[in-house]
């Protein structure tokens, strides 16, 4: 169940919600792309591509140490020093805000990979095999499906402890029914079809069936709904580092910044609106870029 | 279809009427007091919570035996002076000022008393800080079931009673003091049950309880028959805001008028001219801490190059902008035991890395700082990771992990926090309550693990001379041993509290324990 | 179909069987223990003994599960373990303060949503038409607690238009419903665009502007009566999801509602209070997708229940 902290790509739910989102999910691209003819997609990937170069290349991107204390510098407003200003502790914003791109692209990436994983396995297996492992299946995804998705992650980290290899996990675990509900799906079609039958009835083995020729026909639609979930994972990571389960200090965490600069928000405005605005500008790119990618590999998922 | 729409239509209409028919009666020009409060996340019966929060508002409905004023002197409240112990130091005798009222009109006598002992030591209650008052003579056989009444208290008539305790304590009166030992009324409290606290909370206080909304507000309102000065307030309302930013707008729009005002946000208030005159300052009585757990380290010399790598001064003034004062005891000045000739802790990294080459470790160590993740952002977040600034250039490499309450309440109590930085404000004005930190059973939950026999026998020894000179030396020495020789904890520094009240709200004053208390509280507009 | 509701209604069950059985289990494998955070950091091994007892939490793990379903089936939650409120007390209350919320999120989501929708419809590809679009994109890419912030400030505190915080007076729900709202208006207007579009190139539309019809009344009357279907849909699955997605939002408003029972109960690992919550948003949850499933079966005859999932 979506919860404020996800971007509507984590969302999980059921179909006819699936539905309603992938209708949703389309809605700048699908109308600017007919206004710009996919220049917006391009400038989505571009900025992207922008944002991974920065995460890789922190160290020389960024001015300062993100974690480079200086007390009796401590916010300051932005200046030629400081283009940003300091925090609380004399840290440069700026610096901070580079380094969090790391934190935010890879536990987007990485969880939904993780999500991935998990949701295409049992998912495929309840596709294929029916029946019971179905219904098992089946009804594992409704159980996990009916928690509330920041409540979930708040209980997985518990569980696991802090760290940021643990958000990866948390949120990982949290999205891959969505994978799981569409791949099975899927599958299911699929199976129906004649060659898969021709295949089954020519001996192939299960595994190899569902391998080699149900699953590279979901891959398009697994593709597309990574990229979309990416935003989610991200928004949830920034909401859980928000209420201090995240990243551990001194790690720069985008969600954790605007935690930390909200007691500020009257005196320091930019101190809580920048590094807000990196994540919406993240969340944004993925946003177009997993629509238009949408468009162009699976135009089933369109209406 | 036209069915569909007319529904859709009727929901908006029913959403947006019932939005707005809920408005919240505005308070009238009465005198009442708004305070901005932490929501309450338990009942107001002070036997089945610890929290200052709670406090805040039971004190001003139920009252205690005896209390601190504002000059840290016990005095009597509900009794007609203070007794004084037996020959053999056991035995107190009180007599209760005749005729005080409950709220519900009842009358207290010393059966109530009896009542309110007997409740907090039978088990099924669940009473939580027993452990002040285990003392009292019969009170550990109740706890354990073996006794239904309570050995050590003689009812002697209506007014009079008779405490007596398995030993002599010097700070008994003390604990009486404390809001855990307040008095109900044994029939209300008895009918109320389970929703004493709850729906029903009846006192002897200035205030009774008009509505207990642990979601919104709990309001209270002037008692009229109060045995003591009567208030001045027509009531107090504590409205509840949990965060703590959104406690300060709300206070900026004027619609609370007294709330604690964090020190990470006090300069930027202190340099606004609205504000400045409208902060308050309060120093409570206790020290910011770090605890070195000794299962993890236990070779004194990391311990002292631990303390020596931290630069107090940095902390006060940088960190801190001179909001803290740098601590050179644990127990803090104003209390008894404190040293006011103690020099300052020294800073010196150099050493801090000779005396870690001594100890083995050349090339420095590592260490891991647990800290709650609801102080992150907040004064013991921010001085940990300056803490952990400073111990990097000392070689030591400080991982700093950020866990929730409770994670960190197990870790602490299994002893499995290598190093935590920690705060410790005294409940009641005597050393006894704060230096029993470092006193080996309780230093063992505390994930310090000290366990120092000289330590001990001389806080036991303290707990039974009743001669302030004497016991004051001795809280010196045990001071000493625990942060000078030892380095069982590192003091850093004591804290200043602030808290903005608005102009026209006349007549308080933090009480040296911590706790709000708006008894003669005005408003004067 | 009476069989199918009836083996739906039965899947429900095991629903809320295995979220109360994931939650139990999850409480007692997170570190933290309630009687420790309940006492003070001096409290005694005896102490924390004795209280632990009081509260039954020194039984076997197996038999506390049994003892809250044996009573839970019985509709007794239990009670909180911090404040000892009945669990369905405080649920009651607390749930009226989310609907509140959620439906006014709800009811402004709809209005800009639809008229935002409609009107990029008519506009399309103007101007107006990419910057509701792109206003839209960026509603729904923004962090809620930080545009939770934003609207607390500036709405709140600087133009003093609505209450910063609480439920205690009028217009209190306005900044929370506002800043719970904007992701649902990208997509309400985003279904209606749609729809709208889709409506209008149908001949009756060209009809009845063919008739002479004032292009009002085509619009209202004709064209968005017809594209209301699948907002209301949408509408309906995004219900659930405000219910449960307000958790942040209470937290900054200080709204006393399921969202901040949630948050607060499982920080205080207060099992009694999370179990209910949890329960009570499971059961909406399920609730919701029952009653969106029956209607799909209604509006879609074509939609087989021996696959019923």
């Amino acid at each position: 169940m979506a919860t404020e902290g996800a971007g509507l790509g984590a969302a999980g739910g059921f179909a006819g919600q699936e539905d309603a989102e992938a209708r949703s999910r389309g809605f700048w691209a699908d109308s600017m792309s007919r206004l710009a003819e996919n220049r917006l997609v391009l400038a989505a990937a571009l900025i992207l591509a922008v944002l991974v170069a920065v995460a890789i290349f922190a160290p020389s991107v960024a001015p300062y140490d993100p974690a480079k204390q200086s007390l009796a510098e401590s916010l300051q407003g932005p200046g030629a020093r400081h283009l940003l200003g300091t925090d609380e502790m004399g840290r440069d914003i700026l610096s901070r805000i580079i380094y969090g791109t790391r934190i935010s692209l890879s536990v987007g990436i990485v969880s939904q990979i993780i999500a991935c994983c998990v949701g295409v396995c049992l998912g495929a297996l309840a596709g294929f095999y029916g029946g019971f492992t179905d219904t098992l299946i089946s009804r594992a995804i409704e159980i996990f499906s009916a928690f509330p998705e920041l409540l979930f992650a708040i209980g997985i980290m518990f569980v696991l402890g802090p760290g940021v290899i643990n958000v990866f996990i948390a949120l990982g675990l949290l999205s891959w029914t969505r994978y799981a509900r569409l791949v099975r799906g899927q599958v299911m079609q699929l199976r129906e079809m004649e060659y898969a039958q021709a295949c089954v009835a020519c001996g192939g083995s299960n595994a190899r069936v569902i391998l080699r020729h149900l699953l590279p026909n979901c891959f398009s639609t697994i593709i597309v709904l990574v990229t979309l979930g990416i935003p989610g994972a991200i928004l949830m990571e920034a909401s859980l580092s928000y209420i201090g389960l995240g990243v551990q200090p001194p790690t720069a965490s985008w969600g954790q910044m605007i935690s930390a600069a909200q007691q500020y928000i009257s005196f320091y405005p930019y101190y809580s609106i920048a590094p807000g605005i990196a994540i919406i500008v993240t969340v944004l790119a993925f946003n177009i870029f997993g629509d238009g990618l949408r468009d162009a590999l699976d135009p089933r998922i369109r209406e | 279809m036209e069915m569909m729409r007319k529904n859709a239509l009727g929901i908006l209409l029913v959403v947006m009427s019932v939005f707005f028919l809920t408005a919240a009666a505005s308070a009238a020009e009465k005198k009442i007091l708004r305070y901005g409060a932490v929501p309450m996340k338990s009942t107001l019966d002070m036997e089945l919570n610890t929290y200052n929060m709670v406090m805040d508002i039971s004190d001003h409905i139920t009252e205690t035996l005896v209390r601190y004023d504002d000059d840290m002197n016990i005095v009597p409240v509900l009794v007609k002076e203070l007794p004084k112990p037996s020959a053999d130091g056991k035995t107190y005798r009180f007599e209760l000022k005749p005729g005080i009222k409950f709220h519900d009109g009842t009358t207290l006598k010393a059966s109530d008393v009896k009542f309110t002992f007997e409740r907090m030591f039978t088990p099924s209650t669940g009473a939580l800080m027993t452990s002040l008052y285990t003392m009292i003579e019969g009170a550990p056989e109740m706890l354990d079931g073996k006794a239904t009444t309570l050995k050590g208290f003689k009812v002697i008539n209506d007014n009079v009673f008779e405490i007596t305790l398995s030993s002599p304590y010097s700070p008994f009166l003390a604990c009486l003091s404390a809001s855990y030992a307040s008095i109900y009324p044994e029939k209300a409290c008895k009918a109320a049950g389970k929703d004493w606290g709850l729906t029903t909370f009846i006192g002897t206080g200035p205030f009774k309880a008009e509505k207990i909304d642990f979601d919104n507000a709990v309001s209270t309102v002037r008692f009229d028959d109060y045995h003591g000065t009567k208030a001045k307030l027509d009531g107090i309302e504590f409205v509840f805001i949990e965060d703590p930013n959104t406690r300060r707008m709300e206070y900026e729009r004027g619609n609370i008028d007294v709330m604690w005002l964090d020190a990470t946000i006090y300069p930027e208030y202190s340099k606004n001219a609205k504000f400045a005159p409208e902060i308050r300052e309060f120093t409570p009585m206790g020290t910011i801490y770090v605890n070195l757990n000794f299962k993890f380290v236990d070779d004194v010399k990391v311990r002292e190059a631990v303390s020596l790598a931290i630069d107090r001064g940095v902390l006060t003034r940088d960190l801190m902008k001179s909001t803290a004062k740098e601590a050179t005891t644990f127990i803090p000045p104003g209390m008894m035991g404190h040293d006011p000739s103690a020099p300052k802790y020294e800073f010196n990294v150099e050493k801090a890395k000779a005396l870690l080459a001594e100890a083995g470790y050349p090339d420095g160590l590592e260490l891991e700082g647990i800290v709650r993740n609801t102080n992150a952002t907040g004064t013991l977040g921010r001085t940990l990771l300056s803490v952990q600034n400073m111990l990097a250039a000392a070689g030591i490499d400080l991982k700093v992990t950020q866990v929730d309450p409770a994670t960190w309440t197990d870790m602490r109590n299994a002893g499995k926090v290598p190093l935590s930085i920690g705060n410790w404000y005294a409940d009641f004005a005597d050393p006894d309550g704060l230096i029993t930190l470092m006193e080996s059973s309780i230093s063992r939950t505390l994930s310090a693990n000290y366990n120092s026999p000289e330590y001990d026998g001389l806080l036991a020894e303290g707990r039974l001379i009743t001669d302030a000179a004497k016991r004051e030396e001795i809280y010196k020495k045990a001071d000493h041993l625990a942060t000078r020789v030892d380095y069982a904890t590192m003091p850093l520094f004591h804290e200043t509290m602030y808290y903005l009240t608005k102009p026209y709200v006349k007549n308080f004053k933090m009480t040296p324990t911590y706790v709000f208390h708006f008894f003669g509280a005005d408003i004067v507009k | 179909m009476g069989a199918y509701i009836l083996k739906r209604l039965a899947q429900t069950f095991v629903v809320l069987w295995g979220v109360s059985l994931v939650t139990f289990i999850l409480m007692n494998v997170v570190p933290g223990d309630p009687v420790l955070l309940m006492l003070e950091r001096r409290a005694r091994p005896e102490d924390v003994a004795r209280v632990r007892h009081e509260m039954g939490l020194d039984k076997p793990r197996a038999v506390q599960y049994f003892e809250f379903v044996a009573k839970a089936v019985r509709l007794d939650l239990g009670r909180s373990y911090f404040t000892k409120e009945p669990v369905t007390t405080a649920l009651t209350r607390r749930f009226g303060v989310t609907v509140r919320l959620a439906s006014l999120a709800y009811a402004i989501a709809l209005l800009l949503g639809i008229s935002m929708g409609v009107a990029a419809a008519l506009k399309r590809g103007s101007a107006f038409d990419s910057l509701i679009t792109g206003g839209a994109a960026l509603g729904i890419s923004a962090p809620v607690f930080w545009v939770a912030i934003l609207l607390q400030i500036v709405f709140g505190l600087r133009l003093a238009w609505f209450p910063i915080s609480g439920i205690r007076s009028p217009g209190s729900f306005v900044l929370p419903a506002a800043a719970l709202g904007i992701r649902y208006i990208a997509s309400i207007s985003r279904v209606t665009r749609t729809s709208m579009l889709e409506v209008i190139s149908q001949d009756y539309i060209r009809t009845a502007r063919a008739k002479g019809l004032a292009e009002k009344t085509v619009i209202l009357k004709h064209a968005l009566k017809n594209a209301l279907i699948p907002i209301i849909t949408l509408a309906g699955t995004e219900l659930g999801n405000l219910l449960a997605g307000s958790m942040l939002t209470e937290w900054v408003f200080a709204i006393p509602g399921m969202g901040k029972q949630m948050v607060d109960s499982i920080l205080m690992r207060d099992l009694p209070m999370l179990q209910g919550t949890v329960l009570y948003v499971a059961v909406i949850f399920v609730m919701s997708n029952l009653v969106v499933d029956i209607s799909y079966a209604f509006i879609d005859p074509r939609i087989r229940y021996s696959h019923g999932d």
